[in-house]
Protein backbone atom coordinates (compact mmCIF):
# COMPACT_ATOMS: atom_id res chain seq x y z
CA UNK A 1 0.00 0.00 0.00
CA UNK A 2 1.25 3.65 -0.87
CA UNK A 3 -0.11 6.77 -2.64
CA UNK A 4 -1.57 6.53 -5.74
CA UNK A 5 0.59 10.12 -6.80
CA UNK A 6 3.55 7.54 -6.20
CA UNK A 7 2.24 4.65 -8.64
CA UNK A 8 1.60 7.13 -11.19
CA UNK A 9 5.11 8.19 -12.31
CA UNK A 10 5.39 4.15 -12.48
CA UNK A 11 2.79 3.27 -15.30
CA UNK A 12 2.55 2.19 -18.56
CA UNK A 13 0.28 4.72 -20.24
CA UNK A 14 -1.60 5.59 -17.26
CA UNK A 15 -3.11 1.89 -17.48
CA UNK A 16 -2.65 -0.56 -13.96
CA UNK A 17 0.79 -1.89 -15.67
CA UNK A 18 3.75 -1.17 -13.72
CA UNK A 19 6.92 -0.79 -15.39
CA UNK A 20 8.80 -3.50 -15.79
CA UNK A 21 11.69 -2.14 -13.23
CA UNK A 22 9.32 -1.07 -10.71
CA UNK A 23 10.21 -2.88 -7.58
CA UNK A 24 8.48 -3.03 -3.92
CA UNK A 25 10.57 -3.10 -0.76
CA UNK A 26 10.06 -5.32 1.91
CA UNK A 27 12.01 -5.23 5.36
CA UNK A 28 12.57 -8.31 6.26
CA UNK A 29 14.30 -10.22 9.56
CA UNK A 30 15.46 -13.52 9.27
CA UNK A 31 18.07 -15.28 11.41
CA UNK A 32 20.89 -15.99 10.40
CA UNK A 33 21.34 -19.62 8.36
CA UNK A 34 24.96 -21.29 8.14
CA UNK A 35 26.11 -18.85 5.85
CA UNK A 36 23.89 -16.73 4.62
CA UNK A 37 23.68 -13.83 6.63
CA UNK A 38 21.93 -11.06 3.77
CA UNK A 39 18.30 -11.64 3.88
CA UNK A 40 18.05 -9.44 6.86
CA UNK A 41 16.92 -5.65 5.77
CA UNK A 42 15.66 -4.37 2.79
CA UNK A 43 14.76 -6.75 -0.02
CA UNK A 44 13.44 -5.53 -4.24
CA UNK A 45 10.29 -7.99 -5.10
CA UNK A 46 8.25 -7.61 -8.50
CA UNK A 47 5.53 -5.61 -8.68
CA UNK A 48 2.84 -7.84 -10.57
CA UNK A 49 -0.46 -5.41 -10.85
CA UNK A 50 -1.63 -2.15 -9.47
CA UNK A 51 -4.78 -0.99 -8.27
CA UNK A 52 -6.69 2.54 -6.76
CA UNK A 53 -9.73 2.99 -4.95
CA UNK A 54 -12.45 5.05 -6.83
CA UNK A 55 -13.55 6.68 -3.75
CA UNK A 56 -12.82 6.66 0.09
CA UNK A 57 -14.50 3.96 1.84
CA UNK A 58 -16.68 5.75 4.00
CA UNK A 59 -18.85 3.91 6.18
CA UNK A 60 -21.71 6.51 6.88
CA UNK A 61 -22.25 4.40 10.50
CA UNK A 62 -18.86 4.75 11.20
CA UNK A 63 -18.15 7.48 14.27
CA UNK A 64 -16.81 10.51 13.24
CA UNK A 65 -13.21 11.23 13.23
CA UNK A 66 -11.93 12.85 16.67
CA UNK A 67 -11.43 16.45 16.79
CA UNK A 68 -7.66 16.91 15.83
CA UNK A 69 -6.49 20.23 17.50
CA UNK A 70 -9.72 21.77 17.90
CA UNK A 71 -10.65 21.37 13.84
CA UNK A 72 -13.61 19.36 12.49
CA UNK A 73 -12.72 16.71 9.89
CA UNK A 74 -15.06 18.92 7.40
CA UNK A 75 -12.85 22.29 8.07
CA UNK A 76 -9.89 20.28 6.89
CA UNK A 77 -8.91 20.28 3.10
CA UNK A 78 -8.99 16.39 2.40
CA UNK A 79 -8.91 15.23 -1.44
CA UNK A 80 -12.19 13.78 -2.59
CA UNK A 81 -9.70 10.70 -3.34
CA UNK A 82 -8.39 9.09 -0.89
CA UNK A 83 -4.66 9.23 -2.19
CA UNK A 84 -3.80 5.45 -1.79
CA UNK A 85 -3.04 2.82 -4.22
CA UNK A 86 -2.07 -1.04 -3.96
CA UNK A 87 -0.26 -3.17 -5.80
CA UNK A 88 0.01 -7.19 -5.57
CA UNK A 89 3.53 -8.53 -5.54
CA UNK A 90 5.59 -11.40 -6.38
CA UNK A 91 7.60 -13.37 -3.30
CA UNK A 92 8.52 -16.51 -5.31
CA UNK A 93 11.60 -14.88 -5.83
CA UNK A 94 12.58 -13.89 -2.55
CA UNK A 95 15.13 -16.28 -0.92
CA UNK A 96 14.16 -18.88 1.29
CA UNK A 97 15.41 -18.23 4.24
CA UNK A 98 13.03 -14.79 4.44
CA UNK A 99 10.48 -16.92 4.47
CA UNK A 100 7.29 -16.79 6.23
CA UNK A 101 7.42 -13.11 5.33
CA UNK A 102 5.28 -11.33 8.60
CA UNK A 103 2.91 -8.24 6.89
CA UNK A 104 2.33 -5.32 9.06
CA UNK A 105 -1.22 -5.49 10.27
CA UNK A 106 -3.23 -3.00 9.24
CA UNK A 107 -6.19 -1.75 11.37
CA UNK A 108 -9.10 -0.10 12.39
CA UNK A 109 -7.64 3.72 12.87
CA UNK A 110 -10.55 4.98 14.68
CA UNK A 111 -9.39 4.30 18.08
CA UNK A 112 -6.71 6.97 17.61
CA UNK A 113 -6.30 10.18 19.44
CA UNK A 114 -4.45 13.28 19.79
CA UNK A 115 -0.96 12.56 21.09
CA UNK A 116 -1.01 8.93 20.42
CA UNK A 117 2.46 7.58 19.43
CA UNK A 118 2.94 6.90 16.02
CA UNK A 119 6.18 6.47 13.43
CA UNK A 120 6.54 6.22 9.91
CA UNK A 121 9.53 5.84 7.44
CA UNK A 122 11.09 8.76 6.85
CA UNK A 123 14.18 10.25 5.07
CA UNK A 124 15.25 12.98 6.90
CA UNK A 125 17.75 14.62 4.43
CA UNK A 126 14.60 13.60 0.98
CA UNK A 127 15.24 11.15 -0.84
CA UNK A 128 17.43 12.19 -3.96
CA UNK A 129 18.88 10.48 -6.78
CA UNK A 130 21.37 12.63 -8.56
CA UNK A 131 21.62 11.46 -12.26
CA UNK A 132 25.78 11.59 -11.53
CA UNK A 133 27.02 9.42 -8.84
CA UNK A 134 29.37 11.21 -6.42
CA UNK A 135 30.83 8.68 -3.20
CA UNK A 136 30.99 11.50 -1.39
CA UNK A 137 27.43 12.96 -1.67
CA UNK A 138 25.43 12.51 1.34
CA UNK A 139 22.57 10.27 0.45
CA UNK A 140 19.99 8.57 2.07
CA UNK A 141 18.33 5.49 -0.10
CA UNK A 142 16.98 3.45 2.85
CA UNK A 143 14.40 5.47 5.50
CA UNK A 144 14.78 5.27 8.71
CA UNK A 145 11.79 5.07 11.28
CA UNK A 146 10.83 8.07 13.17
CA UNK A 147 8.39 8.28 15.59
CA UNK A 148 6.50 11.74 16.31
CA UNK A 149 2.53 11.84 17.56
CA UNK B 1 -2.70 14.97 11.18
CA UNK B 2 1.11 13.94 12.12
CA UNK B 3 3.28 16.16 14.23
CA UNK B 4 6.18 15.04 12.36
CA UNK B 5 8.35 15.93 9.19
CA UNK B 6 7.53 14.37 6.03
CA UNK B 7 10.27 15.32 3.44
CA UNK B 8 10.59 14.39 0.12
CA UNK B 9 10.47 10.85 -0.42
CA UNK B 10 8.12 10.02 3.30
CA UNK B 11 4.78 9.62 1.09
CA UNK B 12 3.55 6.34 0.96
CA UNK B 13 5.04 5.47 4.63
CA UNK B 14 2.60 3.92 6.70
CA UNK B 15 1.71 5.02 9.64
CA UNK B 16 2.57 2.45 12.45
CA UNK B 17 1.32 2.36 16.28
CA UNK B 18 3.44 1.64 18.88
CA UNK B 19 2.71 -2.03 18.63
CA UNK B 20 3.83 -2.31 14.68
CA UNK B 21 0.24 -2.09 13.31
CA UNK B 22 -0.97 -0.09 10.73
CA UNK B 23 -3.42 3.15 10.94
CA UNK B 24 -2.96 5.13 7.49
CA UNK B 25 -0.52 5.93 4.87
CA UNK B 26 1.08 9.40 4.49
CA UNK B 27 0.45 11.32 1.59
CA UNK B 28 2.02 15.10 2.04
CA UNK B 29 2.80 17.70 3.99
CA UNK B 30 2.66 21.33 4.63
CA UNK B 31 5.43 24.11 2.69
CA UNK B 32 6.07 27.10 4.08
CA UNK B 33 8.06 29.45 1.93
CA UNK B 34 11.85 30.05 3.40
CA UNK B 35 12.44 33.26 2.14
CA UNK B 36 16.06 33.72 0.29
CA UNK B 37 18.12 36.26 2.19
CA UNK B 38 20.36 38.56 0.31
CA UNK B 39 23.23 41.34 1.72
CA UNK B 40 24.18 44.20 0.19
CA UNK B 41 27.42 45.85 -0.50
CA UNK B 42 27.67 46.97 3.20
CA UNK B 43 26.45 43.81 4.80
CA UNK B 44 23.10 44.66 5.46
CA UNK B 45 20.34 41.70 4.72
CA UNK B 46 17.12 42.32 3.10
CA UNK B 47 14.72 39.65 1.70
CA UNK B 48 14.33 39.04 -1.93
CA UNK B 49 11.45 39.14 -2.96
CA UNK B 50 8.58 36.75 -4.60
CA UNK B 51 11.66 34.45 -3.94
CA UNK B 52 12.36 31.06 -1.74
CA UNK B 53 12.66 27.64 -0.82
CA UNK B 54 9.64 25.69 -0.13
CA UNK B 55 10.63 23.35 3.21
CA UNK B 56 8.43 21.18 4.79
CA UNK B 57 7.01 21.82 8.06
CA UNK B 58 6.14 19.48 11.08
CA UNK B 59 3.07 18.75 10.12
CA UNK B 60 1.94 15.90 8.32
CA UNK B 61 -1.30 14.31 6.36
CA UNK B 62 -1.94 10.54 6.41
CA UNK B 63 -5.02 8.77 4.51
CA UNK B 64 -6.98 7.25 7.76
CA UNK B 65 -7.02 3.31 7.42
CA UNK B 66 -10.67 3.45 7.40
CA UNK B 67 -10.33 4.78 3.71
CA UNK B 68 -8.52 1.77 2.75
CA UNK B 69 -11.17 -0.17 0.20
CA UNK B 70 -13.27 -3.44 2.08
CA UNK B 71 -11.67 -5.58 0.16
CA UNK B 72 -8.29 -4.95 1.42
CA UNK B 73 -9.75 -4.32 4.99
CA UNK B 74 -11.83 -6.71 5.77
CA UNK B 75 -13.66 -4.62 8.36
CA UNK B 76 -15.83 -7.30 10.05
CA UNK B 77 -12.57 -9.57 10.12
CA UNK B 78 -9.18 -7.80 11.28
CA UNK B 79 -10.15 -5.07 12.69
CA UNK B 80 -9.67 -4.35 16.30
CA UNK B 81 -10.06 -1.36 18.74
CA UNK B 82 -6.73 0.34 19.26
Amino acid sequence: MTNRHVWEPLLIEKGHRVCSDAAAFLFVRAEPSGDFVGAAGVLGTRIREVFFPLEPNVDPNDSPPPFIRGLKPNQMLLPKAADTGFCRIDVSDCPPEVHPLVPAKIINCAGATEGMPVAIFGFPQGLRFPRAFESHAQLQVTPCFRRAS
Amino acid sequence: MLDIYVNPGGSGSPLFTANGNVIGVVYATRQRLSPIVKFDEDGNMSEAENAGVYLPSALGLAVPSTQVPKEIFPRDEATKPL
